[in-house]
């Protein structure tokens, strides 16, 4: 689990009151863009920034549920990660279900109408209480419902109701979807779990909820359990403990249940990263498919209202793009998975490319990106191709982000000997340069700004993860927090080092050293 | 008729904007401060019917905002809703507790869902 391996390193660390975790970050950061890109596609559909054609709210459709399938992966990441980092931490009481199943049918009920789905609800007259979690208990019932219209077919039913049984209450909530094929029965609690006919109808998924559902319902002291028959549908029986004796008496001991899980924990954390991989990235890259489409006016003209909207449904998902691409290297780098790739590399060809990828942002703000002179380029280092452009257009990236209109950016480089580097080393107070083997010397790049600086204070924090100026938690827009991070481990994994000088509102110099080839 | 008053603390401009955008300009008059402080201060003064609150916000968190909210006997009675892209039971649980009335995770809802739920608070 991606999360839980990087969790361990950022354990214990708060900010004011708010827990700042991996995970809360992590969600929070995913959550914020996915949030604007919903609502800015409500706006659209709703007509109320201009009337939109059929084949536009056909396209916008699609993105809105790309945008669904993120909550629900996200939700579901967290949801997952917070399970096996600290186990289900119940906070029991006895409390009114109907309400929750209430609250949770009228929240699907958007949903069901986009799936053409009628949800049918019986409820007992009374109140009726049951022993339990209702924070976590809810998102239970939710994933059920949610997964009742799914996987139904067009026109569906999907009936919710209530009953008491014994010292039980049971919640069932039945489908008439595609079912679970016989054969796959016994797996469906397991992680990452999707039937094959679910992959076939090309519905997305992660295949974790059910997984989570079970740890509660069964961490409560209650059960879960399910029928199906393929091409008919399913009915998933949730019993909840009517009191806490009840519960208690069920309640699978956690020794139990760890070591059931610590083997398929360890089998499945490469799995899990390639899973994430895909399934987030799939949905943002049709995404950005579907905005060029209505940018591109074929389904019908935009006003300035509507694309504005989809201009920032765009940043939004590039932002999403990038984020989902450092959460990514983060994982790699903390499961040691991290590829690095040497040959000999000209520097020339790869910082005319990252110029030119800069150009016309640069242009955009009127900050001039100065390259040396040519015949100083001619210089070969050994090193990834891919991760070394990935480290210069990240500072490239910052100069020209932190850097006001009408500034400068300045590429430097040069040649210089072990000797002379440990010079630097010595005479840089914010040097710390740990590399200094190369019998033929290194490379010294550098990015100087006429951007805001740096304090002092935050001086020190620059390279831990999820830095970001002040507090990451607070500051909402640009930037993941993780590029310096992932920055600074790459040059270090090419046995270099990075370093910078600044000054509060003059601007920075980012160093590089790395070791020449020849 | 007067308009009723709805204050929206929130620092993501594109956020709040749109938020306004979906609501009734006819029947509702939508104030927003960027921060906690220029929150009270604007809830001091226009005493509105509703407050919805972020919870990351630039200078002071959201939870000690709400904490002000309740503990200032001018303001204290106007029901709070939290809406962030926070949303872990512990944080919903501390919210609740220090008295907000609802907690939305800003990316499980529609805008309509969410005026929906404002406006159930308006009763």
């Amino acid at each position: 689990m991606v999360y839980v391996i990087i969790f361990h390193m950022v354990n214990g660390k708060r900010f004011e009151e708010i827990k700042s975790d991996f995970i809360t970050i992590a969600s929070h950061q995913l959550r914020t863009p996915i949030a604007g890109i919903r609502w800015s596609l409500d706006t659209l559909l709703s007509d109320k920034a201009g009337k939109i054609s059929d084949k536009q709210r056909e396209i916008i459709g699609e993105a809105y549920q790309n945008n669904n399938f993120l909550v629900k992966a996200v939700n579901d990441l967290l949801r997952a990660a917070r399970l096996e980092e600290k186990g289900v931490v119940l906070t029991p009481a006895l409390v009114n279900i109907v309400p929750i199943i209430k609250e949770v049918i009228r929240k699907n009920k958007t949903f069901a109408d986009a799936y053409n789905c009628r949800i049918e609800l019986k409820l007992p007259t009374r109140p009726v209480k049951v022993y339990a979690d209702s924070l976590q208990i809810k998102p239970v019932i939710e994933s059920l419902v949610d997964n009742a219209i799914r996987y139904s077919k067009d026109k569906c039913l999907v009936e919710v109701s209530l009953k008491m049984v014994k010292d039980y209450l049971l919640i069932a909530v039945k489908d008439s979807g595609i079912g679970i094929p016989p054969s796959q029965q016994s797996q469906v609690f397991t992680r990452f779990f999707r039937a094959n006919n679910a992959i076939k109808t090309q519905t997305e998924g992660l295949g974790l909820d059910l997984y989570i559902n079970k740890k509660i319902i069964d961490a409560s002291g209650g059960r879960i359990t399910f029928s199906s028959i393929e091409n008919k549908g399913t009915t998933f029986y949730v019993y909840l403990p009517l009191n806490s004796k009840v519960a208690d008496k069920n309640k699978i001991s956690e020794r139990q249940q760890a070591d059931s899980e610590a083997e398929n924990l360890l089998k499945k954390e490469r799995e899990f990263v390639s899973i994430t991989i895909h399934e987030l990235k799939a949905p943002l890259g049709a995404t950005k498919w579907s905005l060029e489409m209505l940018r591109g006016g074929k389904s019908g003209k935009l006003n300035n209202d509507q694309l504005e909207l989809v201009d920032q449904i765009y940043r939004g998902n590039e932002r999403l793009l990038v984020l989902v691409r450092d959460l990514l290297d983060l994982a790699k780098l903390q499961a040691g998975e991290f590829d690095v790739n040497s040959q000999p590399l000209e520097l020339k060809v790869i910082l005319n490319d990252v110029v030119t990828a800069f150009k016309a942002e640069a242009q955009r703000k009127k900050i001039a990106v100065n390259l040396p002179a040519a015949e100083k380029l001619a210089l070969k280092i050994t090193g990834d191709s891919n991760r070394i452009t990935q480290v210069i257009t990240n500072l490239v990236s910052n100069a020209v982000k932190y850097t006001p209109v009408s500034g400068q950016v300045t590429i430097g480089v040069k040649k210089v000997t072990s000797e002379e580097l440990k010079k630097i080393a010595t005479q840089t107070r914010t040097a710390n340069i740990r590399h200094l083997a190369s019998r033929k010397g290194y490379l010294i790049l550098s990015v100087k700004d006429t951007g805001v600086g740096i304090s002092d204070e935050e001086q020190k924090k620059l390279f831990t993860r999820f830095f970001r100026g002040k507090n990451v938690l607070k500051s909402k827009t640009e930037g993941t927090g993780l590029g310096l991070y992932i920055t600074k481990t790459i040059v270090n994994l090419h046995q270099g080092d990075i370093w910078f000088t600044s000054k509060l509102g003059k601007g920075s110099i980012f160093y590089i050293s790395l070791p020449l080839a020849s | 008729m007067a308009k009723t008053k709805i204050l929206l603390i929130e620092d993501d401009k594109s956020l709040a904007r749109l938020i306004k955008g979906a609501m009734d300009q006819t029947k509702f008059e939508i104030t927003v401060a960027l921060e906690a402080d220029e929150g009270i201060d604007k809830a001091m003064m226009e005493k509105p019917a509703i407050i919805i609150l972020d919870v990351l916000l630039p200078a002071k968190s959201g939870f000690a905002c709400l904490r002000e909210i309740k503990s200032n006997s001018k303001i204290k009675k106007i029901p709070v809703i939290i809406l962030s892209n926070l949303g872990q039971a512990e944080e919903i649980r501390k919210a609740l507790e220090l008295g907000a009335a609802d907690y939305i995770v800003k990316a499980d809802f529609s805008i309509d869902e969410i005026i929906k739920k404002i406006l159930k608070y308006l009763k």
